[in-house]
């Protein structure tokens, strides 16, 4: 059997190797309760210590072939790693190296609280990435960008140094609705890394900057970036929050890009301490981040959500995104009665945000969670899934007792399309609309139907339809709707040709053609009217 | 003598310190050389795979995968080594299943009704102008290079064989100019390979992959085609990575476009 996909009590086996200098003293961590603590609450995983391992790739190589583990999680006490070295080692060792998990202990933990606090953040954090890593489905070439190695010496001549590779959205066609019409994607990348070509996305890889705005966008999930499906964020999530020990309670979790995470490391660097229960989790962007997330957070257990601000990445108009976001899910708290407060935005400014950091804590962190025990998994299945956003609302507005809630917001992640008497049933909405939300449907009788819960506000079938001031699109969350699904938003009959009886179209098309062909003459009309395009030859 | 990087002269300090950081960022380098072999024989064997497997051919093909393998870990450095791995181990297991995979080549490529033709003219859905002016195309293509399709293959200048076999020759002549330090003759070898790879095999390779994946989820086929879609994909990036690395003047890269 290759050790490789060996599985222990059902569980892929994880390899957690930790870097034996988090345990110096001055305030390290009790490397020993933290791997006793995690073996003992996570099924299959077997921590070890290495002894230099931020330093010693070939080392962290040789750890995973001696422990057949067919993922890992690597504790260091810093970020400066040999990537392009450790990746060849992996690879040689059987692992895609873009599945592991590494959590850089000394900024989260070592760094920023005393020893008995560092130890028990270390274990949720390390527990978090088992189980991300153990749900990473693999990635396929399409999802790397190999970048150019940065240091050269005139030695290398004619020759390649290692590489690194940086993971890429990418998108699978046989999910993809683009011949459909959707164009989420293009929409959301804010850099003009995808293209539409020969009918399919394409992806310019180096535009692309993995910030993964495109992959929260698609209604329909063609888009994946290794890291970051929704599963591996529920996985990951699911154990930030429930993970042991239980007196890390109440938890807060504290959504960070790169940059925020530079600014969590800066502050680290300084010596400075902020509560224990804030639990990192790093975005590649935080225009990757949609308001459902936010409030996911909430239904899974979270006391608190904090989003450390950005204003160096993800084009213009992400810091106005993002603080959109940030005051929907604190509108949406507001008026289900909850404290909008548990959602913040927080500076990005590394002494601005250590004092957020303490003053939003003292706000969040003393009242209880919204939810006291997280869901069965069965009530939000993949509540980061994008098809499961209207789910987490709807859900959390029953919690709160507000199952009634309706909000316009210009942030809302859901519009409202509603229809004036115009509509001539033409379908072109229909057609326009990508994610799917408008249909035209029925064999009898023709249905405009419309299903909130996929409507994007995208506006695209405002832009195609024929008839002024029919289609109206609010940006509104309506719960009731939401949980209602699918309605007819009109109905009519189609007319029947009187030659074959086939149907020609639905009778208020008909309607508003013949009153486009009043001054032609009424041979034309009826031809047009009442013979199917099949026979309109015949009657002609 | 005191071998830690805190003893010794400033000077030595320094160059440790640089030393280290230098092992930091920068692994064993791969000589270019030596990198276009190795892509020329993937191609190759790839190529083969995909013509019909006689029981000579496989036996030939798995005694190539064995060679292949025996250069070992040098290209995990490489994202697609690990697909690599795995394709050498499908080849090498081919052998001795000759009347297998004759059944599932004829099923899937020379029936052809599941669309796995693999032939870039029917997964691209040309019409037979189209296709023709395809094939002209490609023998100009091939000319150009100095070489020509021998009518006793038996296949279409499309096929991909062909196109595959093409990029090998490439590839082969790219190593000589490494090899004898030609640089301007390996980035113009360099340019050709991104060249038809866009063009051709990165344009219908995925396509085909998907079709065959789909008619032969969890057969021979199935796994080799999946590694040509990947080995492509990834051999467009990397050649455009090539070409930037000997651009760059720094590192005494030359050859204009």
């Amino acid at each position: 059997m290759n050790p490789h996909t060996a599985r222990c009590d059902g569980h892929l086996p994880v390899a957690v190797l930790l870097c034996a200098h988090l345990g110096d003293a001055n305030g390290g961590l009790d490397l020993r309760a933290v791997r006793e603590g995690l073996e003992t609450a996570v099924p299959s995983v077997h921590v070890r210590l290495l002894d230099d391992a931020c330093r010693q790739p070939n080392r962290v190589g040789a750890a995973v072939r001696a422990s057949g583990a067919a993922r890992l999680v690597l504790g260091l006490c810093r970020r400066g790693y040999a990537a392009a070295e450790l990746h060849a080692e992996l690879r040689k060792a059987g692992l895609d190296p873009l599945g592991v998990e590494v959590v850089d202990l000394g900024a989260y933990a070592v760094r920023v609280h005393s020893r008995e606090e560092a130890t028990r953040k270390a274990r949720v954090l390390l527990a978090a990435a088992a189980a991300r890593a153990r749900t990473f489905a693999g990635a396929r070439p399409e999802n790397l960008k190999p970048l150019l190695p940065k240091a050269v010496s005139r030695r290398a001549l004619l020759s390649l140094s290692l590489l690194e590779y940086q993971a890429v959205a990418a998108v699978a066609v046989e999910r993809c609705h683009a011949e459909d019409g959707c164009r989420e994607c293009l929409g959301a990348c804010p850099y003009q890394a995808l293209s539409l070509e020969d009918g399919e996305i394409r992806l310019d890889k180096s535009r692309c900057t993995s910030c993964g705005s495109c992959v929260t966008a698609c209604p329909h999930e063609a888009t994946d970036l290794p890291g970051w499906t929704a599963a591996q964020v529920e996985a990951y999530v699911g154990a930030l929050l429930g993970a042991p020990p239980a007196e890390l309670a109440p938890r807060a979790v504290l959504v960070v890009c790169r940059h925020g995470a530079a600014a969590l490391q800066a502050l680290a660097g300084t010596g400075a301490s902020y509560p224990v229960q804030w639990l990192p989790m790093e975005v590649p962007s935080l225009g990757m981040v949609p308001p459902a997330w936010l409030l996911a957070f909430l239904h899974l257990g979270a006391a608190g959500v904090g989003v450390v601000s950005c204003t160096q990445g993800c084009g213009a108009t992400s810091v106005t995104r993002i603080e959109g976001r940030v005051d929907f899910c604190r509108d949406v708290l507001r008026h289900a009665g909850g404290h909008p407060e548990r959602v913040v935005l927080l500076p990005e400014e590394p002494s601005a945000l250590l004092r957020a950091l303490w003053t939003t804590a003292v706000e969040v962190l003393q009242v209880p969670p919204l939810v006291q025990a997280p869901p069965a998994a069965t009530a939000t299945g993949d509540p980061f899934a994008h098809r499961s956003r209207a789910r987490v609302l709807v859900a959390l507005g029953e919690r709160l007792g507000a199952p009634s809630l309706a909000i316009d917001h210009l942030a809302s992640p859901f519009g409202l399309v509603q229809v004036g008497a115009g509509c001539t049933l033409c379908g072109g909405c229909a057609a326009a609309c990508g994610p799917g939300a408008l249909r035209l449907e029925g064999d009898g009788e023709a249905a405009l139907t419309f299903d909130p819960a996929l409507c994007t506000a995208c506006g695209r079938c405002i832009a195609a339809c024929p008839e002024p001031d029919t289609l109206a699109l609010h940006r509104r969350t309506d719960l009731p709707l939401l949980s209602r699904g699918r309605e007819a938003l009109v109905r009519g009959r189609y007319g029947r040709c009187v030659a074959c009886g086939g149907p020609i179209a639905p009778q208020p098309m008909l309607e508003r053609v013949a009153r486009l062909l009043a001054g032609e003459p009424p041979r034309t009309l009826q031809v047009v009217t009442r013979y199917c395009s099949s026979c309109r030859g015949l009657a002609q | 003598m005191n071998s830690s990087p805190a003893a010794g002269t400033p000077r030595l300090r320094s160059a440790l310190a640089r030393a280290d950081g230098r092992r930091k960022h920068v692994g064993p380098p791969i000589p270019l050389a030596a990198l276009a072999r190795w892509r020329g024989q993937v191609y190759r064997l790839l190529g083969r795979a995909l013509l019909f497997p006689t029981p000579q051919r496989l036996e030939r093909m798995a005694t190539a995968a064995l060679r292949q393998e025996r250069a070992g870990e040098k290209f995990a450095g490489l994202a697609i080594y690990p697909r690599w791995r795995l394709l050498l181990r499908t080849v090498r297991l081919a052998a001795g299943q000759a009347g297998t995979l004759q059944a599932d080549f004829s099923r899937l490529f020379v029936a052809g009704r599941d669309g796995c033709a693999p032939n870039e003219s029917y997964q691209l859905a040309l019409d037979p102008a189209g296709a023709a002016a395809l094939a002209a195309a490609l023998e100009r293509e091939y000319a150009g290079e100095g070489v020509s399709l021998d009518p006793a293959a038996g296949e279409l200048p499309d096929h991909v064989a062909v196109e595959m076999e093409f990029v090998a020759f490439l590839c082969d002549r790219e190593r000589a100019a490494w090899r004898d330090r030609r640089e301007a003759e390996g980035r113009r070898l360099l340019l050709r390979q991104r060249q038809f790879l866009r063009e051709h095999l990165g344009r219908w390779v995925p396509r085909f992959a998907r079709e065959v994946q789909r008619a032969d989820p969890s057969g021979w086929y199935g796994e080799v085609v999946g590694a040509a879609a990947a080995f492509v994909h990834h051999d467009q990036d990397l050649v455009d990575l090539l070409l930037a690395w000997t651009r760059d003047p720094a590192r005494g890269g030359g050859g204009g476009e």
